[in-house]
């Protein structure tokens, strides 16, 4: 089962970006809430509970996923105290729950766009890559605020770049792209990086799209500013134990020749806070190290969580 | 050059060695019958003005046509919306998904052509099965069987039949009339059977909420996959208005009296005009397949060629001789279609039964029950192809289709699976055309 929610929450985050994997994942959960037909909030929580124990082992975890699914969870606890009755009943309460935090999420995606008031990109040539949601939001809000800027796509999967494409003409950004491994003949032209992540881990490392890696090593290099956009829901609040990397090995065959050879294919790459030079969250901009404390407050935060659950569930 | 119309028996060998061709696949079948019949005309056989009158054109049109109007709907993204509505009617039962998507492949099989509504339907219930942890072998299966009995029920709903209509000049709603009882009693069984067979994957999972979480998740991304599509209202109007009009043009020729190939021309002809702005005309003409059409042409001719010699009426005559009772005559057509149907292409097998049926028809003038000949050869020829996985091209591309995506079919297991179930239907079939003989 993990596996599965495992390839299928890859596939989903790889077409629609991770802040969209999020809503989606929320939205999936209502359908699941309308549709149980279990007789008891005590058999709901146990389920929830299976759903978490799955949703904390995918690889890669989805920070944003799990802590939503925690808050829920603890909301069914709250129901499931608060108001006893039938389960019919405490439905309409889970799905208030589910919609608050909803809610939740949405104004702290809007923080996040809000916080581009402080950035200044007029004139400037920003390179992007992947397909990200809040980095198409963020060039859309800075559009809205009146700031002049032309795009370059770093193109990568043809279906993401193409995604990239359709969301920039539909918003009359102006834009060109340029086979990412092609970059270092324009290095001169870019003036700032832009871009969006999976998750940030313990290690203080970003989980990224596969190719993002190279390109803020080459712009990191040339000193051109490096941007990363996302909500500290993204926060890996877990000791990292593995790469969060999905590899696939493919065996080819070589299209007129008698030869058949291996390809390794990855999920995702990985870059150092440190290559980054500010971050933006829905609480400000932060330089690497600021964010670094802002990470380590809510990492201690979440272990106290788990420490104090840990203790509930020991008494 | 003057024609052979005596018995030879060049042509029954050329026919036989075009169908060995076709049998392993080696060349494509179309040129194997172009070049039979290439060769016919040219040993004298056949005259190159009989070669003409034996192509029934009226097979080819019909068949051309729906090929035009399918690909033009496909275009109009219609089908992916009607997955899509579907899927979300399910609620993500698998049993719900099971039977839902069975029965839609019988009811388009009906209107469109199989191997059209094997594309349509296997991928999306390949992803829905595979994404809820179930083996998506089981549906696949029940698909090519809904196919190949859905497409049983119409005129225009499987090759055989559209040949049958051809030669016999029966009407859309007489296939329909003639032909529900047994369809639908085959739907039903055959479904009952296979959902008690698979009952543990297909059950509901209404009180497992991590199966249903999976569920919805796969839902979501299917309606986000659909809502990303450019779909035009205006183009999905049309699409579906025509339609709706052919299918009413075919049902009402008793009225209007045309025929149902021109009907065919006429939708398509008149969805392509009116789609002009949304699709590209040399696009949709290039996704007709003008290969089976030539194949077809070329039978037609080959076919002719084989009845001057006089071996089918000797056939017929065999058939009529060998026994006086008509009830045993019309359960050998329907078994022995059923089991060819099984093994060998189902079409030059139909081109060739249809003088021979003609044949049996000429020397019992005056049996009352004559048209149950067409009856049981169009269900024996449709049903049958079900046995065995190169029965019938839904098998070979809905087998294929599995394959490509992880899901490995072999001979043995569609065989162990499909046969007792073709026995059921062709037994179905059986007893509805006794019936019918013994009740009138």
């Amino acid at each position: 089962m993990i596996d599965r929610y495992s390839d299928l929450m890859r596939t989903i985050e790889m077409e629609i970006g991770t802040y969209s994997l999020q809503t989606f994942m929320l939205d999936a959960l209502r359908d699941t809430v309308n549709a149980y037909e279990g007789n008891s909030m005590e058999n709901f929580c146990e389920q929830m509970n299976a759903i978490i124990n799955i949703v904390t082992s995918t690889q890669p975890k989805f920070s944003s996923i799990i802590d939503c699914y925690f808050t829920f969870r603890d909301h069914a606890l709250h129901v499931q105290e608060k108001h006893p009755g039938c389960f019919c009943e405490q439905k309409q309460y889970l799905l208030e729950g589910l919609a608050a935090i909803q809610s939740k999420s949405e104004e702290d995606y809007l923080k996040l766009l809000h916080q581009t008031k402080h950035l200044n990109f007029n004139g400037k040539n920003i390179l992007i890559h992947d397909h990200s949601t809040s980095v198409q939001d963020t060039l859309w809000t800075l559009k809205k605020n009146g700031q002049h800027f032309r795009v370059i796509v770093a193109e990568q999967d043809s279906e993401k770049t193409l995604n990239i494409i359709e969301t920039l003409t539909r918003r009359s950004i102006p834009f060109h792209t340029v086979p990412a491994y092609m970059i270092s003949n324009i290095e001169d032209d870019i003036d700032v990086c832009l871009f969006g992540c999976l998750t940030l881990k313990n290690t203080y490392d970003f989980v990224v799209d596969t190719g993002t890696t190279a390109i803020v090593t080459q712009c990191h290099m040339r000193k051109i500013p490096i941007y990363v956009v996302l909500t500290t829901s993204k926060f890996a609040l877990w000791d990292a134990t593995t790469k969060d990397v999905n590899q696939v090995k493919h065996t080819r065959k070589h299209p007129w020749k008698d030869i058949t050879f291996e390809r390794l294919k990855f999920s995702h790459d990985r870059i150092p806070l440190t290559d980054v030079d500010w971050v933006l969250t829905e609480k400000g901009i932060h330089s690497h190290d600021e964010l670094r404390s802002l990470y380590d407050s809510h990492f201690k935060k979440r272990k106290l969580q788990e420490q104090s659950m840990k203790e509930e569930e020991s008494k | 050059m003057e024609p052979h119309h005596t018995f030879s028996i060049v042509p029954p060998i050329v026919f036989g060695l075009t169908f060995v061709g076709i049998i392993f696949e080696k060349y494509e079948k179309s040129l194997l019958a172009l070049l039979s019949a290439a060769v016919l005309i040219v040993a004298g056989y056949v005259t190159p003005e009989e070669a003409i009158e034996a192509i029934n054109f009226e097979t080819i049109i019909l068949l051309m046509s729906m090929m035009m109007l399918v690909e033009i709907a496909k275009q109009s993204g219609i089908f992916s919306w009607l997955n899509v509505r579907l899927v979300a009617s399910t609620k993500g039962n698998p049993l719900a998904i099971y039977l839902v998507f069975s029965l839609l492949t019988a009811v388009l099989s009906a209107f469109l052509d199989n191997v059209t509504t094997i594309l349509i339907v296997i991928p999306i219930t390949i992803e829905l099965f595979r994404g809820l942890g179930q083996n998506p072998k089981k549906i696949i299966l029940a698909e090519i069987f809904m196919s190949n009995i859905g497409g049983t029920l119409t005129l225009i709903g499987d090759p055989p039949n559209i040949i049958i209509g051809g030669a016999t000049g029966f009407s859309f709603n007489a296939f329909i009339e003639n032909l529900w009882i047994p369809v639908l009693i085959s739907i039903t069984l055959i479904l009952s059977i296979t959902v008690m067979q698979n009952w543990k994957d297909v059950k509901p999972i209404k009180h497992n909420c991590t199966k249903l979480l999976l569920s919805m998740m796969l839902l979501r991304r299917l309606r986000y996959r659909f809502v990303r599509m450019d779909l035009s209202t205006a183009f999905i109007v049309k699409v579906l208005s025509i339609m709706s009009l052919t299918i009413l043009g075919f049902m009402l020729n008793s009225f209007h009296h045309v025929p149902a190939h021109i009907v065919a021309l006429l939708g398509s002809t008149l969805l392509a005009l009116l789609c002009t702005q949304n699709i590209c005309i040399h696009k949709v003409l290039q996704t007709v397949e003008w290969t089976t059409l030539l194949f077809f042409a070329g039978l037609f001719v080959l076919v002719a060629g084989v009845e001057h010699t006089g071996i089918l009426t000797n056939i017929s005559l065999f058939i009529v001789n060998s026994t006086n009772n008509f009830a045993l005559i019309l359960l050998l057509v329907l078994w022995v279609s059923g089991i060819v149907s099984m093994i060998l292409d189902n079409i030059p097998f139909v081109t060739v039964m249809i003088p021979v049926i003609v044949g049996i028809q000429g020397n019992l003038a005056g049996q009352p029950h004559l048209d149950l000949l067409w009856w049981a050869l169009a269900l024996g020829t449709c049903i049958g192809g079900n046995g065995t996985m190169i029965g019938a091209s839904a098998n070979v591309i809905g087998v294929d289709l599995a394959n490509k995506e992880g899901v490995h079919i072999s001979f043995l297991s569609y065989t162990k699976t499909a046969l007792p179930l073709t026995l059921l239907a062709l037994s179905i079939s059986s007893a509805y055309i006794l019936i019918r003989y013994f009740s009138t």
